[in-house]
């Protein structure tokens, strides 16, 4: 075996599965697509259940809608889009095969050959070549009483199965791991813009990665939750395969799955005999001869893209093209910037306070990532309390200097916390700022004794402490000093646990 | 009426004794009940009767005394054809799904499994009034040829008990034969509807592919099957089509529209087939497969026909010889994917999963398969796996491109292909069973219809020292009323001379 | 050729028990079957032939409405927990 140096270079790949979570029905029958939260098995039908003389219905509006996703990437729309059978056994797939697409005998799939550029990689830029865009199934799910080792047997949720899913594969053309965390991002925006998919819901974008370096072989790393674990997983894949290398061990070619706890890859469990999947076209779903007519029909029912938006935010707005990125890759925050102006047109201001303030707030205090497993929808309460109006506000007390940046950094914090109007907030603390301890004291002590459920909460729960402190600045009229009250707060929740035991 | 003649009454005859009140069908469904208790011992076409079949003659009684409107069972589907088949005891063949009633497709697999909807052919053919007697054996999942690979033992042929009934629609051609039912369903993905109503001396119809809905239909080779119509008179077959054919795309979406209700109005059905022109194969007439008494009875249909008015022409369709390896390939291709479903977890035979791997789970239950079926589906996996699905599948698929084609080709020319339905007599019970190519043979003048996606109608034509044989003839997608007229025509010109039921 | 293994992985791959005894038998039959189905590929057919392939237009799928299924879908299953269905579970 050749000793291979460090620098040999690394390939990833990814697979992208993103739920359509904007469908209302399943793919292939009249079950709602949304799934969660129900009991189980009580969004099911005999079609996604596979019983016997049942047949599966295509659902137009998912062709459509991978179609619109395979545009925005660029790809060749196949001109006959066709359907196979991946037949393998698995407790929680209804029918033991998976309708999806294949491309090994003509071009069936929905979408082949397109591309993602990505232009905000310190200055140069680099194009992801994507493989193929297909539509497909999900399936059902999998629960343990106990644990998957102690358990006796499965215990399957079929309200999954049959869910639209759209997989996108790459080329392995990314080389490090920041790109590929780019790359989702900005995936996401797209599917956020064309309305298909919301990637922060559980479960709706998904993704493995495959890595190899040099000449090594190509092991598949699954099981990932979030994008920021895509990267980290990617990461630590790199170094274990260096590290094997450089050691002159074989690096075998295997399935590794992402132990998000330990936050390190290990290998999967190993089948017992090679699995074929025995792909042919699937028969009950007739080929989708789809027409250049058809086809323009659904672009120019396509929204603005990301790309678009960036540009006319340029031009538009007179924006940076770095700042107009960062808006445009979150497409709230994108939508949060033009409504905001329609109160305050001083555009490049709102900007500047959206993508350094109130990004640089959310990535502090909300537990933010835009396609986590845990995502509680935080970032969503916040978005529910900050809106157009506050932010402009915000901007134009500053830009008016009536307010340091410092102040207003303050105040958005709690407006968050109170969801009162910065202009409203300012009146209190010109009016007498309650900064003295022994001021707020009384007014900490009210809520705490009004709230002595939220209080106890706050013993374990942070997060009840952010509501104790936007009582605390409602009872002030937004006088007080939210980091002095947040303190204080903190202080009688320590107390309180120190005396409690 | 009076006495067991009533029982062979034709559907038409049936629905208007009826209508004007000589017959009340609970009496009626009530005596077949008793008739079939005391026959089906013999013959063994029924895997299970439908224990609500009173109830329901009794819903019919009342709507026909006017107490109540007739509008099928399912509120009305306002299609004109509500009460066209009031009262008929319709038999259904046991991979047809029925809401209610267990839907075993003769197999162990499937032994209590009790759908929880109806096939849309099911519900048309019960909101016209048929009322489901029961569900007829098969071979399991509709794999073979002489309803002998049952889970639920053979059926008896009513002519000859010691041969086969044929298959794999065995059961609903034996109880139409021996009058346990009026109209029955079966299904064809290969002949299965053809073979049985050729040995049974009925008429057994394939429409054209997607003419009739699928759903339902628990799917052998969803590429080939249709649900086939089966009845002891034309009249009656045209009758069931009304009622059946048609679009179903709310549930089917390889369900084809055609509008084919207005020319198959019994009525517009004329016996005139002065003019038309039939295709012989050569390729078949001189294969050595076929039986002397077949061929003979072939050669006399020929001059029938002739005698009726019709041209009779040979052509020849060299493709032909690759028509079975590419109709097997492909049905057990599909099978082995559609059969995977059946693993014990959601329905059907099972055993308790505590403590079992997976993998050990799967092969138990599914070992339950019968011998043929696990055959086929072993055989349906090697020719789609990976290396070999070039060199078959897509092969025959390439194949029945080229049959089609060709087929198509002769259809242009001709009215309607014309062969015999088997080309052999209804074999011994036992007799072909160990040699599974050797009973694959016995399809080789049905799988082209199926290969093809046209409409083909098997008529029953003579007997041979008792035994029927049936002549088949194919048509144009879409031309059953062309079938139809042809049928009748060989009907009314040869009413003294076929026999289509015993009594 | 079709021999004891090639059925032994078959019969795996398709997850059907077969016993021992039988192994021989079947691999007898499908290999005269599958010698049968070789005729295919002395069948000389161009690239140009189109497998047979049912076609559909663009617009004849199914619109984007969800109906629930009432009836009760899970009555045909005897393994079940509270809502769920028991399943084996994946060897370790």
């Amino acid at each position: 075996m050749t000793k291979m140096s460090s620098d040999a270079r690394v390939r990833i790949g990814l697979e992208i599965h993103c739920q359509l979570t904007a469908l209302r029905s399943k793919l292939f029958c009249r079950c709602s697509a949304d799934y969660r939260g129900k009991e189980p098995n009580t969004n099911v039908c005999p079609v996604c259940l596979g019983m016997p003389g049942t047949l599966p219905l295509l659902n137009r509006r998912a062709v459509e809608y991978a179609i619109m996703l395979a545009l925005a990437l660029n790809c060749k729309i196949s001109k006959r889009i066709t359907f196979y059978r991946k037949n393998y056994f698995y407790p929680d797939l209804p029918k033991n095969f998976q309708i999806t697409q294949y491309n090994a005998y003509e071009h069936a799939s929905v979408g082949v050959d397109g591309s993602l550029v990505l232009d905000d990689l310190n200055g140069s830029s680099k194009t992801i070549r994507i493989r193929r865009l297909q539509l497909e199934e999900d399936p059902g799910r999998l629960a343990y009483e106990g644990s998957i080792d102690t358990a006796n047997y499965a215990l399957v949720d079929y309200n999954r199965a049959g869910v639209a899913l759209v997989e996108i594969v790459t080329e392995p053309d990314f080389d490090e791991p920041s790109e590929v965390r780019l790359f989702l991002n900005r995936l996401a925006s797209i599917l956020e813009h064309l309305g298909i998919c919301n990637p922060a819901l559980e479960g709706a974008v998904r993704c493995d990665a495959n890595i190899s370096i040099g000449e090594h072989a190509r092991v598949e790393v699954k099981n990932i939750n979030s994008f920021k674990d895509v990267e980290r997983a990617v990461a630590f894949e790199i170094t274990r395969q260096r590290s094997l290398a450089s050691r002159g061990i074989e690096i075998r070619g295997e399935t590794r799955h992402w132990d998000d706890a330990r936050r390190i890859t290990v290998q999967a469990r190993m089948k017992e005999e090679e699995e074929d999947y025995r792909y042919f076209p699937e028969p009950d779903i007739p080929s989708i001869v789809v027409k250049e007519e058809d086809v323009e029909a659904l672009r120019a029912r396509m929204p603005e893209l990301p790309y678009a938006r960036v540009e006319r935010f340029v031009k538009v707005y007179s924006l940076s093209s770095d700042t107009a990125r960062i808006l445009v890759n979150e497409k709230h925050l994108a939508d949060l910037f033009e409504a905001s102006t329609k109160y305050y047109d001083n555009a490049r201001s709102i900007a500047n306070w959206i993508v350094t303030d109130l990004k640089g707030y959310l990535e502090r205090y909300a537990s933010y990532d835009r396609n986590s497993k845990g995502d509680d929808g935080s970032s969503n309460s916040i978005f529910a309390k900050v809106t157009p109006r506050h932010i402009a506000e915000l901007a134009m007390l500053v830009d008016s200097g009536k307010i340091n940046r410092v102040t207003a950094r303050q105040i958005l914090q709690n407006v968050v916390a109170s969801g009162m109007l910065p202009s409203a907030i300012v009146q209190g603390m010109d009016a007498d700022m309650l900064s003295k301890k022994d001021e707020l004291e009384s007014i900490v002590n009210r809520v705490i004794e009004e709230e002595r459920k939220a209080f106890m909460d706050a013993l374990s729960n942070e997060k009840a402490l952010n509501y104790l402190l936007g009582k605390v600045m409602r009872y002030s009229n937004g006088r007080a000093d939210p980091k002095l009250a947040l303190s204080m707060l903190k202080e009688k929740v320590a107390d309180k646990s120190k005396g409690g035991k | 009426m009076v006495g067991t003649s009533r029982f062979a009454l034709n559907a038409y005859e049936l629905v208007n004794e009826i209508k004007n009140g000589s017959i009340s069908v609970e009496d009626y469904i009530a005596s077949m009940f008793e008739r079939i208790r005391k026959m089906d011992e013999r013959i063994n076409a029924y895997i299970t009767l439908n224990e609500h079949a009173l109830e329901e003659a009794r819903i019919v009684d009342k709507a026909l005394k006017g107490y109540t409107e007739w509008k099928g069972y399912s509120n009305g589907n306002g299609n004109g054809n509500s009460s066209i088949l009031l009262g008929v005891p319709l038999a259904v063949k046991d991979n047809i799904s029925t809401q209610g009633i267990r839907t075993t497709c003769a197999s162990k697999m499937l032994e209590d499994y009790v759908p929880v909807y109806d096939a849309t052919v099911v519900k048309r053919l019960k909101d016209a009034g048929a009322i489901v007697i029961g569900k007829t054996n098969m071979d399991e999942f509709g794999m073979g040829s002489t309803t002998e690979f049952s889970a639920f033992g053979v059926t008896h042929n009513p002519w000859a008990y010691e041969r086969v009934a044929g298959g794999s629609s065995g059961g609903s051609a034996a109880a139409l034969a021996s009058c346990m039912a009026g109209i029955a369903l079966g299904s064809d993905t290969g002949g299965s509807v053809r073979c049985p109503a050729s040995f049974c001396s009925i008429y057994g119809l394939k429409p054209t592919y997607g003419l009739l809905s699928r759903y339902g239909l628990i799917s052998y080779a969803n590429s080939l099957e249709c649900i086939g119509l089966m009845a002891r008179s034309v009249l009656d077959l045209a009758l069931m089509l009304k009622v059946t054919a048609g679009s179903d795309m709310q549930n089917d979406h390889t369900s084809i529209d055609a509008d084919t209700s207005l020319s198959l109005d019994p009525e517009s059905i004329s016996p005139d087939i002065k003019g038309m022109r039939f295709a012989t194969i050569r390729e078949v007439v001189e294969s050595e497969g076929i039986d002397e008494p077949v061929r003979d009875s072939m050669l006399d249909a020929i001059s029938s026909v002739e005698q009726l008015g019709a041209i009779v022409e040979e052509v020849s369709i060299p493709s032909l010889r690759y028509a079975l390896a590419s109709y097997y390939t492909i049905a057990m291709a599909e099978a082995s994917s559609n059969l995977a479903r059946y693993d014990g977890i959601r329905y059907g035979y099972t055993e308790e999963p505590d403590g079992v791997a997976w993998n050990e789970f799967y092969s138990t239950i599914r070992g339950n398969f019968g011998s043929e079926v696990k055959r086929r589906i072993m055989l349906g996996t090697y020719v789609l796996s990976s290396g070999y699905y070039g060199r078959y599948y897509m092969k025959a698929q390439k194949a029945r491109a080229l049959i089609r084609d060709d087929m198509l080709k002769v259809l242009k020319d001709y009215d309607a292909i014309m062969m015999p339905t088997m080309p052999i007599l209804p074999p011994r019970i036992g007799e072909r069973v160990s040699d599974p190519l050797r009973l694959y043979n016995i399809d080789v003048c049905t799988v082209l219809a199926n290969l093809a996606g046209v409409p083909a109608l098997s008529i029953p034509y003579s007997m041979y020292n008792g035994l029927p044989i049936g002549v088949q003839f194919m048509a144009r997608h879409l031309d059953e009323p062309l079938l139809l007229r042809i049928a009748y025509a060989l009907e009314s010109a040869r009413c003294d001379k076929v026999r289509r039921c015993i009594i | 050729m079709v021999g004891i293994e090639e059925v032994r992985h078959l019969a795996y791959l398709a997850r059907i028990s077969i016993k021992d005894e039988e192994l021989r038998l079947y691999a007898e039959q499908m290999d005269e079957i599958l010698a049968y189905f070789n005729m295919l590929d002395e069948l000389n057919v161009s690239d140009d032939v189109e497998p047979y392939r049912m076609c559909r237009a663009y617009n004849e799928m199914r619109d984007d409405v969800p109906v629930a299924f009432s009836d009760n879908v899970l009555s045909n299953a005897k393994n079940t927990k509270g809502r769920f269905i028991k399943a084996p579970k994946m060897s370790s």
